[in-house]
């Protein structure tokens, strides 16, 4: 699993260069760097474009076309007042608040049950592994909108409706987090945990000190996938909140385009917020494990 | 979301009904309001009581004022009876309201449009407005409550509350630029493709927008096109003037009347384009006028309203929210009171001096505000020909046409603008594939 995180990045480096090196000719050198940018300047757009217009948008003063054709990406009165109107609209700090608390707490409770869970699954020896694996898979291609009355329901008998572990429960632990757990546990070699075992440590210490030190990439990947999608979920934290009150970001920000109103920049203000937000915190606490990956072996050779 | 005029978002209509069919809609009261506890079954006359929800379709936070004033007016005629109100965003809406139905947790006043409120309604859901209500019914258009009167039932279940009507929205620059008189809006369909096609010649612009997925089977329908049979059955819109009506269409994809990208697209995208000054004509609701005012202030000072386009019957559309009271509810004589309150003349009137959608109580319509319309900027020209319109107006798009019907037809119409297959096949098509999806809904809600 870890090939899905960080090698891919490097292990685009030599081949480019390669061949341009073999060309010898300076020119089809150049050539090549020129498309290779080219193409990546295509992503760019394609990838940032959207971004740069919504961010555009969200700085544009009254008065300003947001729809005009060819698109304006310099607003000509440039202002912050869409961000300071977005936390007049909503009650924007106890929205967040209730959002990170979600997103945290799911962020937590993936990576310590995915973990377990893939540890059990990637080397512990039990029945119906092989069923129990099958299971938690199949649950991938199930779509919530099926099970959501049942998931309702089940909240409901737990007294979980209108708080937020009502919210974070369903989401607690997912097949994605568990399927990713499992294969970070499968690559690490099984000489390491039988070196522990001859120096006489349990279960237990075998995960917690040899294990899962091992596979930061995998809870990392975790971690920023569970938070996320935490974070951007909408329509159960709609359904299973009762109160606005308790109402999550993304839930809360809906808000920001009236029935009969909808004052774009505003709306990019906010939708600027559930974006940026996240990302800005991901990237400072996780971005060492994310690049570092899984590779630094224990076991030289 | 059937509304042509109020922003539609849902796409998951198809999935929900998937779920209702398979979920029995189990009774049991209301979550939360233990002060009803009483018996508050009190008829009209006895003192009401208790405590009762009601639930609104992301009204926060243009008319929380509003809402809230009109809640006060109420608990100080009803002193014991206590009101929560509760807004949900439209997005999501009409997933929130089939879990709730299913587990016993609706609100005891609910707002609703048409398209949501009709798979629960059929399964018999929300209280007979027409005994419920018998007195005051005759106070509203008709045609608005008739949007709620499903043929499966008989009978309307709900009190209509505001309504919006189509007006022709178009650009004035851009029929200056094509030579056009900017003071003449088109007022047929031929005259909307003349000046269509005028403007495509003449300017950088494109004529109009299809927008297919909102439109097509209104505009079907206005031009006298039967759309189902009469029991809601049978899909039996293959005739000649719909074949025409693509023809008309599929000739304006190839002379670049409309933009390519423009036959796949959505309502939406129709706003987006003419704030972008990409399209000359918006045929809308007037309620628009105030979303292109806030985007592209230049396009909003061009634009100009005329009459809705209607056909040969001259009958005009109109898009329409209702106010509802579940048979659920354990507190029925309070919920209705505050459902007949909300809806009465005298909110409506103050509801719609906010902003620019229309009252469904026929004695607001006769207000001044309406009748003596001061000012000769683009909304109080809407507002008065959208009150002009209204007493006439019917929900065009019949009412047991659902997402997925609308979708099947959608897509062969699109397929025939792209010249897979032609329109006569389009059509036929597409009237075979609505049949099965009537059909199914039949099956799923054992009619």
């Amino acid at each position: 699993m870890s090939a899905t995180t960080a090698p891919p990045r490097r292990s685009a480096q030599p081949p480019a260069v390669a061949p341009a090196r073999r060309g010898g000719g300076r020119g089809r050198r150049w050539v090549g760097i020129a498309l290779r940018y080219a193409l990546l300047l295509l992503v760019l757009v394609i990838t940032v474009g959207p971004f740069v217009w919504q961010l555009a948008t969200s700085l544009k003063g009254a008065g300003e076309n947001l729809f005009a054709n060819p698109p304006d990406l310099i607003p000509n009165n440039p202002t912050l007042e869409n961000y300071a109107a977005v936390a007049q609209v909503v009650p924007l700090t106890s929205y967040v608040r209730n959002s990170l608390v979600v997103a945290v707490a799911s962020t937590i409770t993936n990576c310590l049950f995915g973990a377990m869970a893939g540890y059990a699954l990637a080397r512990m020896r039990f029945r119906f592994r092989g069923a129990v694996l099958a299971v938690i898979v199949a649950t991938l291609v199930i779509p919530f909108e099926v099970i959501l009355i049942s998931v309702f329901l089940i909240t409901r008998s737990l007294g979980l409706v209108n708080t937020l572990p009502g919210v974070v429960l369903p989401t607690a632990v997912t097949a994605l987090s568990i399927f990713i757990m499992r294969s970070g546990f499968l690559d690490l070699p099984r000489e390491v945990e039988e070196a522990g075992q001859v120096d006489g440590a349990g279960e237990w210490q075998l995960f917690r000190h040899v294990a899962l030190p091992s596979v930061r990439g995998q809870l990392a990947v975790v971690g920023i996938f569970s938070f996320t999608f935490a974070w951007d979920d909408f329509l159960w934290p709609l359904i299973v909140l009762r109160d606005p009150a308790n109402y999550t970001l993304t839930v809360g920000i809906q808000f920001l385009s009236g029935t009969f109103s909808r004052d774009q920049a505003v709306i990019a203000a906010g939708t600027m917020m559930i974006a940026v937000a996240p990302l800005i915190l991901l990237f400072v606490l996780l971005q060492k494990q994310f690049f570092r990956g899984v590779g630094e072996g224990a076991v030289k050779g | 979301m059937r509304s042509t005029f109020f922003p539609r978002r849902s796409a998951l209509l198809l999935a929900v009904a998937l779920i209702l069919s398979a979920c029995g809609m189990g009774g049991g009261s209301s979550g939360g309001d233990q002060a009803a506890d009483a018996p508050a079954g009190t008829e009209a006359g006895g003192e009401l009581s208790g405590t009762i929800t009601f639930q609104t379709l992301q009204l926060q936070p243009t008319f929380t004022d509003y809402i809230n004033g009109v809640i006060a007016d109420f608990e100080e005629q009803h002193p014991e009876v206590t009101v929560e109100w509760v807004d949900i965003p439209f997005e999501g809406a009409a997933q929130r309201v089939i879990t709730d139905a299913s587990t016993g947790e609706l609100p005891d006043v609910i707002n609703l449009n048409p398209d949501f409120a009709l798979p629960l309604a059929v399964q018999g859901t929300f209280v007979n407005m027409d005994e419920a209500a018998a007195d005051i019914r005759d106070q509203y258009v008709e045609g608005a409550w008739n949007a709620f009167a499903y043929p499966q039932l008989g009978h309307g279940v709900a009190l209509p509350w505001y309504l919006s009507t189509e007006v022709t929205m178009y650009n004035a620059d851009h029929f200056e630029e094509a030579g056009l008189d900017p003071e003449t809006p088109p007022a047929t369909f031929e005259e909307l493709y003349a000046n269509a096609t005028t403007i495509a010649e003449r300017t950088d612009h494109f004529g109009m927008h299809p927008a297919m997925e909102n439109r097509l089977l209104i505009d079907w329908a206005k031009l006298g096109v039967p759309i189902v049979n009469e029991d809601g059955t049978e899909a039996t819109f293959d005739t000649p003037e719909a074949v025409a009506y693509l023809e008309q269409l599929t000739t304006f994809y190839e002379q670049g009347v409309i933009s390519p990208d423009s036959v796949t697209e959505t309502h939406t995208d129709e706003i987006e384009a003419y704030q972008a000054g990409r399209i000359a004509l918006f045929p809308s609701g007037a309620n628009f006028l105030t979303v292109i005012e806030e985007n592209a202030p230049d396009i909003a000072a061009a634009t100009r309203v005329g009459p809705q386009i209607t056909g040969e019957d001259g009958v005009p559309g109109m898009s329409v929210m209702g106010i509802l009271v579940p048979e659920a509810t354990d507190n029925r004589a309070a919920a209705l009171e505050f459902a007949r309150f909300m809806t009465n003349a005298e909110n409506q009137l103050a509801f719609s001096q906010i902003v620019t959608i229309l009252p469904s109580t026929l004695e607001s319509l006769e207000d001044p505000y309406f009748t003596e319309v001061q000012g000769d900027d683009a909304e109080a020209e809407a507002r008065r020909i959208s009150a002009e319109q209204i007493e006439n107006a019917e929900v065009l798009r019949p009412v047991v046409v659902s997402e997925e019907f609308n979708a099947a037809v959608v897509d062969r119409a699109e397929a025939a603008l792209l010249g897979q297959v032609t329109a006569q096949e389009a059509v036929t098509q597409a009237e075979q594939a609505a049949t099965e999806v009537l059909e199914r809904s039949a099956a799923a809600t054992g009619r």
